[in-house]
């Protein structure tokens, strides 16, 4: 291994180490309200970022902005220290908060609705790539949607008809989807531990098209779109991509039985038999996630370990976001946990 | 409505016989609308039992909605609340029988398909739907609290007319018809008297 590469995994190694533990998220899950969770949280890397925050300003949507700032800031800390190759797949990795922005900026182009860039996940300034503002300032969202065409979105332009011809959000999305999981995809070739960095992010890929090309059957869009909208495949086959466009909801688990996620069919089964469809999402990270801290765990001393801390990284700032909301709205404690990834 | 004495005159008589007929025939036509009015009531009342699965509508929404929220945080939830169109409502009132009622048409309905997230385009559905429901319900009670109001009114026109008005216009009536039966007897009975006493100056 390359001394630049053994920095980098010793380097995620500390940086580890500032992630909180399960025993964490059992002191901050009994919190008995927002400012006893608060309290707690001033005593880890989040503390100084709160602590600017007035008492009174301090509810779950301003903590909700911290955790993500930090979140990325993690994310682009560990590219930054990255070898340059390995620095284009981790940015690659990270434009997933960029995703995230332009998906915001084009619902509110959508209905016409005002939205200022502070609602947006911060991005360091040089890496990003897209103008948000003028994204925002667009009058219509065909103008927001030129301003991608000189971006590596640009596909979203040519593939509007798709779109155009369902008018719903979720396919517009799908395409943003698309672009960004293949390029993440094909970003893996040439990196070190390349097989299993594709595990873990191939596995991540090919579970969120699934997800995807459920929610989308869910809103009554043709298997056609479905199809045009589905991503590369890690482990998927185009026969089984074609079955789960064109199967009923209720046949998608047994499909999916058929292939390299059996694992996640029979929860994916129990999912939509049970009639708990909003629960498919946060199935399906939990098993992404399962997946890359099980490969990662096993594999300490290799890339593989990084990829690992970026979504455990990622997983913290969800459930942080979930512990704060559930404070603030009183949720039990129980129902909290169950949504947390551990 | 006060009936004060009347002079007895057969033109009187007429008069107040026609006007007796018409505050009959008022009182009928009134007995008629509350009638209609409590059928339109009885009508609408089996509506109001829904709001039970109204309320329990809204509880379901609100829970998805908590977990929702939870799960994606402030900014998530409200980014995907801006890809759906607001509802829009317009208020039109209709009459019946009098009565002005008010009728909601929802112009425009909230697309759920449009909210990001399965979890959120679920919670937006049952919000969407328990909002729905919510102003079909709130017409009603808005509908049956107008036709409570003018059945009571025409309640107290019908009481009034019947237990006093009426009444008092019979007696008013049965007193000019005496009045004048008297008259005519006292007249018979002085022109009697003045024949008989030209006759007594004949002979």
């Amino acid at each position: 291994m390359k001394s630049v590469m053994i920095y980098l995994v010793t380097r995620t190694h500390g940086l580890h180490a500032h992630l909180l533990t399960r025993e964490h998220y059992d002191i901050l899950a009994r919190a008995r309200d927002l400012n006893a969770l608060i309290e707690n949280l001033l005593k880890s890397d989040y503390g100084p970022e709160i602590g600017k925050i007035s008492s009174e300003a301090a509810n779950a949507s301003a903590l909700n902005r911290i955790f993500y700032s930090i979140l990325v800031s993690r994310i682009y800390f560990v590219a930054k220290i990255a070898p340059n190759r390995i620095r284009k797949f981790l940015v690659t990795y990270a434009d997933r908060y960029e995703v995230e922005n332009v998906k915001r900026i084009l619902r509110s182009k959508r209905t016409g609705r005002k939205m200022t860039s502070d609602t947006l996940i911060p991005i360091p300034r040089e890496y990003a790539l897209i103008n948000f503002q003028a994204m925002i300032e667009a009058p219509t969202l065909e103008d927001s949607l030129d301003l991608l065409k000189a971006t590596r979105y640009s596909e979203v332009s040519e593939k509007i008809s798709i779109y155009k011809k369902h008018e719903v959000q979720a396919v517009l999305e799908a395409l943003i989807d698309k672009i960004y999981f293949d390029q993440l995809l094909d970003s893996i070739d040439g990196i070190p531990d390349e097989e299993k960095v594709k595990e873990i992010v191939g596995t991540e890929i090919d579970l969120r098209n699934i997800g995807t090309m459920i929610d989308l059957k869910a809103r009554g869009v043709s298997p056609e779109a479905i199809l045009a909208t589905s991503f590369k495949s890690f482990r998927l086959k185009e026969e089984d991509k074609n079955q789960i466009a064109t199967a009923r909801i209720e046949s998608v688990p047994d499909i999916v039985a058929r292939t390299t996620y059996q694992g996640f069919a029979s929860n994916l089964k129990s999912i939509i038999e049970e009639n708990r469809i909003e629960q498919l999402e946060n199935a399906i990270l939990k098993e992404a996630y399962a997946k890359a801290k099980s490969i990662s765990g096993r594999n300490p001393n290799s890339f593989t370990y990084v990829i690992g801390y970026l979504a455990a990284a990622e997983m913290e700032t969800r459930n942080l976001i979930t512990l704060s909301t559930a404070k603030e709205l009183k949720i039990e404690e129980e129902k909290v946990r169950n949504l947390l990834y551990l | 409505m006060s009936i004060g004495r009347a002079t007895a005159t057969k033109g009187v008589l007429q008069k107040l016989r026609e006007q007796l007929k018409f505050t009959e025939k008022s009182m009928d036509v009134l007995k008629m609308k509350r009638d209609q009015l409590a059928g339109e009531i009885n009508k609408l009342l089996p509506e109001i039992q829904r709001r039970k699965d109204v309320e329990k509508m809204f509880d379901e929404a609100f829970e998805s909605a908590k977990y929702a929220y939870s799960a994606y945080g402030y900014d998530s939830f409200s980014s995907a609340a801006d890809a759906v169109d607001l509802i829009e409502a317009r208020a039109s009132p209709t009459t019946v029988m009098g009565v002005t009622m008010p009728e909601i048409d929802l112009i425009r309905k909230p697309d759920p398909r449009q909210v990001p997230h399965i979890a959120l385009y679920v919670t937006a559905g049952k919000l969407i739907r328990a909002v729905e429901e919510a102003i079909n319900l709130a017409t009603v009670e808005a509908k049956i609290e107008q036709l409570a109001r003018e059945l009571m009114e025409t309640n107290r026109k019908v009481n009034a007319l019947e237990k006093v008005i009426i009444p008092k216009y019979r007696e008013l009536v049965k007193y000019v018809e005496d009045r004048l039966i008297e008259e005519d007897l006292q007249e018979f009975s002085v022109t009697k008297h003045v024949r008989d006493l030209i006759r007594e100056r004949r002979e």
